[in-house]
């Protein structure tokens, strides 16, 4: 994530950058934490030795959570396209 | 003889997407780009449904509804939850960068680019052969996988050894008149049908069942099958180290090779915001399935499945380790799923999960692909093949790789049986995740060596041998060997390439 930020900031204005670079620390201590959060929710001790509630009628609760867990892993890297994708690497420097 | 039918006609299907994709070589980018890598022009939804597809084999739609037969909802959080976030995750970070140096630098092969990297030669043949030998037992389960549906399909009229061929033709024929493209697009076909067949089947079993609700409450009614919806019979410790699995996926050759194939790298946004959409559709249905098959007790085959199970807990450690193993196959539920179509679904939908199951089993195709890639690439190209003949003859010899490769695992799962080659290829995923610290090293650490990445390879290839020949090796404190093998070759990494001399800095400038 630094190496994006890093690269990202060279293209940049002067006055751009200091305007940029705070917001992208930020954004990228946020996604970071993020990331490890995630990965940490993973490990649902809380689940482990119950099968209820049933969700939706049927589906066991540890089930149902990493079916979850599934759409939160997409709506993560949704916003990492959004705020962290990597775009200086389509650049071909040789060019 | 209609799911016969169906499946027959499914791979005619593949045959002619693969002959199209040949006709509509464009070899714009020459010749072994456009052969091996597409032309690096793939689609965005080719690309998603493609690489999906690819990491999508028999086991998903078999073996997840067996696993969880045996062991419950824990399957999904072990293999599908732990993939959907670790592989986007990668892709994402070393997908995307892979992708960028393969562009800059004309790389086809990850070891072209190790060795450009370190500034290396011998070392990167080192490390071709470690991830070679790791490849090949996917090869061969997939030409075995293709014999055993076949005779399962036709029930026995095709016998093991045809439908083996059978199978290996299609595959052979496809990627060898193909390549990338004609694989591609193959993927992103079976893909659709993964994804179709989950849906339905959950839909027609359920409404067969009487309701997925009182499935679920005579589960939780018996002692006996009530644990198979919790996760109490696992250790939080084994639970946590399924999630270095999925690091395996980026390290696989025809992984990383894909990841060169995107025509731009937006590419992967689509690629990484659906990939854990499409894991939860297509492994949700087959490990829900394989739970519920749990009740269903009045049908004999599972009964009997169930009735070996019990067997076997109540065996005493001195029982015969023949009869264990044959207590152990009795058990196992790698065919809950058409069980359950069988017995609550119309011919056709049969029809439809043999094509499912054939394409699951025809997941071979990229691993040739890729190791025709590095045999042309990392063997042929390197060691003056290419300057010797031109690059027409080495798309000719990859295309004669694909043949004799294909042979020779056909000949070798006609004679070896398939437990072995189950057990290397579960070993093979440990292998390829502890080898993921040479992609993150080559792509983000400027001081990574090239005696750090051999230090990696040996230690892989010495770890794989060691834990596949001796039981309970590596597996500390309740933890799967994966993640000491993983941790200590990143340790290697690190410290051999800090006792050791940098490449160039003209070299590591190419690279930031």
């Amino acid at each position: 994530m630094s190496i994006v930020a890093a690269n990202e900031t060279e293209h940049m204005s002067p006055a751009r950058t200091a305007n940029r670079e705070p917001r992208t620390a930020a954004m990228t201590v946020v996604l970071l934490a993020s990331i490890l959060t995630l990965y940490a929710l993973h490990q649902d001790f809380w689940f482990w030795r119950t099968a209820r509630p049933l969700v939706f009628g049927f589906l066991p609760v540890a089930l149902a959570y990493h079916a979850a867990y599934c759409i939160a892993a997409s709506v993560l890297m949704w916003a990492m396209t959004r705020v962290a994708w990597p775009s200086h690497l389509e650049e071909d420097p040789r060019r | 003889m209609i799911p016969a039918v169906l499946v027959f006609a499914y791979l005619a299907i593949v045959l002619y997407i693969g002959i199209f994709a040949f006709r509509h070589a464009r070899p714009v980018a020459g010749e072994a780009e456009d052969y091996f890598l597409a032309g690096r022009a793939l689609g965005p939804m080719v690309f998603l449904l493609s690489l999906f597809g690819t990491n999508m084999t028999a086991f998903t739609i078999l073996g997840s509804a067996g696993h969880a037969f045996a062991n419950g909802v824990v399957t999904f959080g072990l293999m599908a939850s732990s993939s959907a976030f670790i592989i986007p995750l990668t892709l994402f970070f070393i997908g995307t960068r892979m992708w960028a140096m393969g562009r800059r630098h004309g790389f086809m092969t990850p070891v072209q680019m190790f060795r450009d990297r370190w500034e290396c030669g011998h070392i990167g043949t080192v490390i071709f052969v470690v991830q070679a030998a790791l490849l090949v037992p996917y090869i061969i389960i997939g030409v075995m996988g293709g014999g055993t549906a076949l005779r399962a399909i036709t029930g026995g009229l095709v016998p093991y050894w045809l439908g083996g061929a059978v199978v290996a033709m299609v595959v052979m024929s496809y990627v060898f008149f193909g390549g990338m493209r004609g694989t591609a697009w193959v993927n992103t076909f079976q893909t659709v049908l993964f994804l179709s067949f989950g849906a339905i089947a959950l839909f027609v079993i359920g409404r067969g069942m009487g309701g997925f609700p009182a499935a679920l409450q005579s589960l939780l009614a018996s002692p006996e099958t009530a644990p198979l919806l919790t996760r109490e019979r696992f250790s939080p410790l084994f639970f946590l180290s399924y999630t270095f699995i999925p690091l395996s996926t980026i390290a696989f050759p025809h992984i990383t090779i894909f990841c060169l194939t995107a025509r731009r790298m937006a590419q992967f946004r689509r690629t990484v915001v659906f990939y854990p959409l499409c894991i939860l559709a297509i492994w949700l249905p087959c490990v829900f399935l394989g739970v519920a098959a749990n009740s269903m007790r009045d049908v004999p085959r599972i009964a009997q499945k169930l009735e070996a199970r019990r067997a076997l807990a109540a065996a005493p450690a001195s029982l015969d380790p023949e009869e264990r193993a044959s207590l152990r196959r009795q058990a196992a539920g790698d065919d809950v799923v058409p069980i359950m179509l069988e017995q609550y679904a119309p011919l056709w939908l049969a029809g439809m999960l043999g094509a499912g199951i054939m394409a699951a089993v025809m997941a071979s195709d990229s691993q040739i692909l890729a190791l025709s890639t590095m045999f042309t690439e990392d063997v042929f190209a390197f060691y003056g093949g290419k300057a010797r003949f031109g690059e027409h003859v080495q798309v000719q010899t990859g295309r004669l790789f694909v043949v004799i490769l294909t042979i020779v695992a056909y000949l070798i799962a006609l004679r070896a049986p398939q437990s072995i080659f189950d057990l290397a290829v579960q070993y093979a995923f440990s292998g390829y995740a502890a080898l993921s610290p040479l992609l993150i090293a080559a792509l983000f650490w400027k001081r990574s060596t090239k005696w750090g990445a051999l230090a990696v390879a040996l230690w892989v290839a010495a770890a794989v041998i060691y834990t596949a020949t001796t039981t309970g090796a590596l597996a500390w404190f309740g933890l799967m060997p994966v993640v000491p093998m993983t941790i200590i070759s990143g340790a290697l990494m690190v410290s051999v390439s800090l006792i050791t001399q940098p490449p160039s800095t003209a070299t590591i400038a190419r690279y930031s």
